[in-house]
């Protein structure tokens, strides 16, 4: 029986996956290698999508996609860009000078920028740990019935042994009973060092003490549970893992930003073995309650830089096709404060990025008159519910939203994001 | 007289009787002492009206049980001997038979329901309840521990609220008993010497007797701090200061709570301090030490408000003015002192604790705060003239601050009119949910990972009526009968700090505080940074994530990475001497060793287990080559396990004896029981 804990309370505080994973998933016994290897033949290829989440987390603030009306930037006179600081695609809006790459997939049709997303003003939240429950489950009520992490439930549907892959540790976004979604730090963390330097004393003791390990007695404690699982999970797929992600991706003249991006690029390459098709990413710094001027433009290119880097491994791959980048964040930010920064806002903008993706401005930037007309800090009445972009990404890689997506009544209008 | 007699005679003979037979007629109402975890659940059936009924229960060692507490202690009786006694009292006519009837029936779709429910937690499932299949939450037993205090129970002690002990620490603590080692652990130490140390680490990252030990090191750097320059001192040596403390210092328990803090309650970021607030960090480690010499919540709650580190610096309480432009006060700090620090969004319940409208309201209470930028004489120079350098302070600006009645906590019981921070302080100090929030994580941190509400409340109460004061619900928590229960062993998981520091304590090995900092780091937790916690890095850190697969090969090779950087020669540190010299020379070797590491490292094995790790020490895996084919039977060429056994001699060579030591506590140390506690 699957040994999971989530309380209303302490969803934060306890392990979710995995913990069915190892009773009931064949692929985490001995000779896992093999039943991976053998596994290619006969998984299904109709959905042969590659979805990369990349979180902005903290709050992507809507200076990412700069407004240039006058209401925007009488409410943000120091923060905000005008079109000569920024790169502008139309007239009310553009990009941050640091979306370089995010501008050209835009003027190649490959990208999709969608504004004013968001929760209804009903249930939205503007608290860190709620919002980003909220997002994570792709649910107005996370603390409710959905306890799993969307990607976690798409990845129930997927066939790979290692469907779904968060390189950003075990964020809620991967957090469930699905037993084909897998939290790393990095790839190189599966490298073991070597004890006494010596490949036999290392054997001896892995040997000794998996067998120790083996002998412990199972306990109705869940956390005993979750680190034996995490443990013996480790161990039977480092090995199949490191050696199937020994290729290094393509030369593409551009490095990528940090390990997550390479190992993502190498689990791409990996999947016909692994058969990962989600990949969840992170970047951290978007909480900008000051000095954004001076924090925004390098925490953005590092973003760019990653795009970049997987768009044209992909390419050079031949996957763009295949391929669909999802830029988010948890929730936007307000007008400014006074400290040259912004705080926790509502609506924000999403953009989507792949061969397939049907590139323009999906919904337009808030008017003149909503940004004049907004009494508070921050702009609320999404155009767009969270829900419905995340349904429709879903059915375009070929699954089924509604097993994962178990909210009823959200706005479902068709936004035409693929061709 | 006669009939005094008579009545005396009688009243002793009552006493004596009452004297002799109580416990008796506990025995015979079938109440004892529980022995194991009191587990609640709740069961549903459905009337036949239609109507759901949803009834609480509790297991006990796989029975459906009634509880009740006496002198402190829980006790727990079989569900039956109640249903008994009710329809004793009912064919009685004692009472009123409604409610009585009642009652029976209640009790009886408790035994009936519940039984399977019980059983099923006693062989170590999670019981399916309708669609919710969380593990039920334990009813703690809070009464006093009364049963032995061995090795064992000094270790788990240690390890839950000391990162782990010594040999000579958990001999001292058995001495000692319970209470003499909660009062010692309890009790704060000075330690000049220690504090100079942490200075010397805090100037340069090096110990003076370091810097003689590498005097060809490239990278010795001996440096005096000027002590007048608030800003004189190395970051990385400050971090690595505080591990140096939690190593050696006199003071685990301290130290431990300031850990829980720092990852529960007080996140912060030390780099990104500008040059003239970086002396924030000092202080900030100040604070928790402070806090943690205290244990004084209230008075937390209270000073939290200047803490320039957190407060002022991350989240931006420095920037919150009646002059900003916007006039918008920053709400940044106000939400987090609600949603972090104090009382968290919702209750047990779900309902939340407060709205948008209570962080403006407490953002305002906050406005009037800024930095008071100074210079301080740093001492003169070569020619006599006085030095400056400048710092800022955090500052309360009274003409900054937004004046008039604010309302805080609007539509609840709780609501209250203040005016500046002190009254939020006040008002944040009158709500229950604060302590309860604190109750809970007390409990989650130092004793059980899944508590009831009752159990979490029983703790919030004692909390608030003690004013704030800590030490009565931390001392109740060491003492907790619970705490000592089989079945709560190992339920919870060591943090990167409790593991890594643990180990150096337990095993006293000589390892410095800046390797120590590094191999924290490697295995996912950073003091002085923002935590893991993926609602926002201001959460500090979530400590079960820091134990899950990504984690798993990088704590082994921590591990492994400590045990091959040997002590310097200089601390004389023997592996004989720690680990093989008082081990009982009757007893085999292996088997000794054995059994003295894994209950100083508190591994639990079973017989099975023991032998794997005797065998461990006594063989050695090769391949099979030379005459080893006839002299053990082993295929040439192949990998075997060639006996080789233990040497506990002190000049035995190092593959039979040292290296063989370091082995088994690498494997000890990666073992899944030593990553709980």
């Amino acid at each position: 029986m699957c040994r999971k804990k989530v309380s209303r309370r302490n969803f934060l505080k306890y392990l979710t996956y995995g913990t069915c994973g190892a009773a009931i998933h064949k692929g985490f016994l001995p000779g896992f290698s093999s039943q991976v290897l053998a596994a290619p033949t006969q998984r299904a290829a109709v959905n042969d999508a590659l979805l990369y989440v990349i979180n902005l987390g903290g709050g992507a603030t809507y200076n990412m996609y700069p407004i240039y009306h006058s209401a925007w930037r009488d409410k943000n006179p120091i923060i905000s860009l005008s079109e000569a600081e920024s790169l502008p695609f139309n007239a009310e809006q553009g990009f941050h000078p640091s979306l370089s790459y995010f501008k050209q997939l835009f003027d190649d049709g490959d990208l999709a920028l969608i504004n004013e997303v968001g929760f209804p003003n009903d249930i939205f939240s503007r608290s860190h740990s709620t919002a980003a429950q909220m997002w994570m489950k792709a649910s107005g009520n996370p603390m409710g019935a959905v306890t799993a992490g969307w990607m976690n439930t798409l990845s129930c549907q997927m066939s790979g042994f290692y469907a779904a892959v968060s390189l950003a540790g075990s964020d809620p976004i991967v957090q469930g009973g699905c037993p084909g979604t897998r939290a790393l730090e990095s790839l190189s963390s599966l490298n073991g060092s070597s004890f006494l330097y010596s490949t036999d004393e290392t054997t001896w003791l892995n040997m000794q003490r998996t067998a120790f390990n083996n002998g412990t007695s199972a306990s109705s404690a869940s956390s005993q549970a979750a680190v034996s699982t995490s443990i013996s999970n480790m161990e039977a797929a480092a090995e199949a893992i490191q050696d199937a992600t020994q290729a290094d991706p393509p030369n593409v003249g551009v490095n990528p930003p940090n390990n997550d991006y390479r190992d993502a690029a190498k689990l791409t390459m990996a999947n016909n073995v692994l058969g990962t098709q989600a990949f969840y990413l992170e970047h951290g710094g978007f909480d900008t309650h000051s000095n954004q001027r001076n924090s925004l433009p390098g925490n953005l290119a590092n973003v760019n830089q990653g795009v970049r880097y997987l768009a044209e491994v992909n390419k050079a791959l031949g996957l763009w096709d295949r391929t669909i980048i999802l830029v988010t964040s948890e929730f936007a930010r307000t007008f400014e404060n006074s400290s040259q920064g912004d705080d926790h806002g509502h609506i924000h903008p999403m953009a989507i990025m792949g061969g397939r993706v049907n590139g323009r401005q999906v919904t337009a930037a808030p008017t003149n008159q909503k940004i004049a007309s907004t009494s508070g800090s921050y702009l609320t009445s999404p155009a767009v519910d969270t829900r419905n972009v995340i349904a429709q990404v879903i059915a375009a890689m070929g699954y089924s939203a509604a097993p994962v997506i178990q909210d009823s009544g959200y706005d479902t209008t068709n936004l035409s994001l693929f061709l | 007289m006669h009939f005094r007699v008579v009545s005396s005679l009688l009243l002793v003979f009552s006493i004596s009787f009452f004297a002799f037979t109580t416990p008796a007629l506990a025995a015979k109402n079938g109440w004892k002492n529980a022995t194991d975890s009191v587990q609640e659940i709740e069961i549903s059936y459905t009337k036949k009206s239609g109507k759901v009924v949803t009834l609480k229960a509790y297991c006990h060692a796989g029975e459906v049980v009634q509880k009740r507490t006496r002198k402190g202690n829980l006790q727990v009786r079989p569900i039956q001997k109640q249903i008994k006694t009710i329809t004793k009292k009912i064919k009685q006519r004692s009472g009123n038979l409604k409610k009585l009837k009642k009652k029976k029936k209640a009790n009886k779709k408790r035994k009936k329901l519940g039984a399977p429910i019980c059983a099923e937690l006693l062989n170590g499932d999670d019981p399916e309840n309708g669609e919710d299949d969380d593990t039920p939450p334990t009813l703690l037993n809070f009464g006093t521990y009364s049963g032995n205090f061995g090795m064992r129970e000094a270790e788990i002690l240690y390890s839950r609220f000391a990162f782990g002990a010594s040999k000579e620490e958990l001999e001292q603590a058995v001495a000692l008993g319970l209470q003499g080692t909660v009062n010692k652990l309890l009790t704060w130490v000075n330690s000049p010497q220690l504090d100079a140390d942490m200075l010397d680490i805090q100037c340069d990252r090096y110990l003076q007797s370091e810097e003689l030990l590498y005097d060809d090191d490239p990278n010795d750097d001996n440096r005096e701090c000027n002590p007048l320059n608030p800003r004189d001192f190395d970051m990385s040596g400050l971090v690595e200061s505080w591990y140096h403390a939690f190593m050696h210092g006199p003071n685990p328990f301290f130290y431990k709570f300031m850990t829980f803090i720092h990852s529960e309650r007080s996140a912060a970021q030390i780099d990104t301090l500008p040059t003239y607030r970086r002396h924030f960090a000092r202080d900030h480690f100040i604070f928790l030490q402070d806090f943690a010499k205290n244990l004084d919540y209230a008075w937390f709650v209270r000073n939290q408000q200047m803490d320039g580190l957190v407060g002022f610096h991350n989240l931006n309480l420095g920037e919150n003015s009646v002059f900003n432009p916007l006039q918008a006060p920053n709400e940044d700090y106000a939400r987090e002192v609600l949603e972090l620090t104090t009382m968290s969004p919702e209750n047990f319940a779900g309902t939340p604790n407060y709205g948008p409208f209570d962080i403006a309201s407490a953002a305002l209470s906050l406005s009037g705060r800024g930095y008071n930028q100074q210079g301080i004489p740093i001492g003169p120079d070569d020619e006599g003239d006085m030095q400056y350098v400048t710092i800022e302070s955090p500052a309360l600006i009274p003409a900054a601050h937004i004046s008039g009645p604010k309302t805080i906590f609007l539509g609840t019981p709780f609501q209250q009119t203040i005016e500046d921070g002190a009254d939020l302080a006040d008002a944040i100090l009158s709500h229950p949910e604060t302590y309860f929030h604190m109750a809970e994580e007390l409990i989650t941190h130092f004793l059980h990972p899944n508590p009831n509400e009752a159990s979490i409340q029983f703790i919030a109460d004692m909390i608030q009526a003690d004013g704030g004061d800590l030490e009565n619900a931390i001392r109740t928590l060491m003492q907790a009968t619970e705490q000592y229960l089989p079945s709560n062993q190992k339920t919870l998981i060591k943090s990167p700090i409790d593991l890594i520091i643990g180990f150096l304590r337990s095993t006293n090995y000589r390892f410095s505080h800046r390797n120590v900092r590094d191999r924290i780091n490697a295995i996912g937790q950073h003091l002085g940074q923002p935590g893991n916690n993926p609602a926002g890095r201001i959460f500090g850190w979530l400590i079960p994530e820091l134990a899950t697969e990504p984690f798993v090969v990088p704590r082994r090779n921590a591990f492994i990475s400590i045990i091959h950087t040997l002590p310097h020669e200089v601390y004389e540190y023997s592996f004989y001497d720690e680990f093989v010299a008082d081990l009982d020379p009757g007893a085999l070797p292996a088997e000794a060793l054995v059994d003295s590491l894994t209950e100083r490292m508190g591994v639990r094995d079973n017989n099975s287990q023991r032998d794997l790790l005797v065998e461990y020490l006594n063989y050695n895996w090769e391949t099979c080559n030379g005459g080893e084919p006839d002299e053990f039977g082993c295929t040439p060429g192949e990998k075997f396990a060639k006996r080789e056994a233990f040497d506990p001699a002190p000049d035995a060579p190092h593959h039979l004896m040292r290296n063989k030591i370091r082995g088994l506590l690498v494997l000890l140390a990666t073992t899944v029981d030593y990553q709980l506690k």
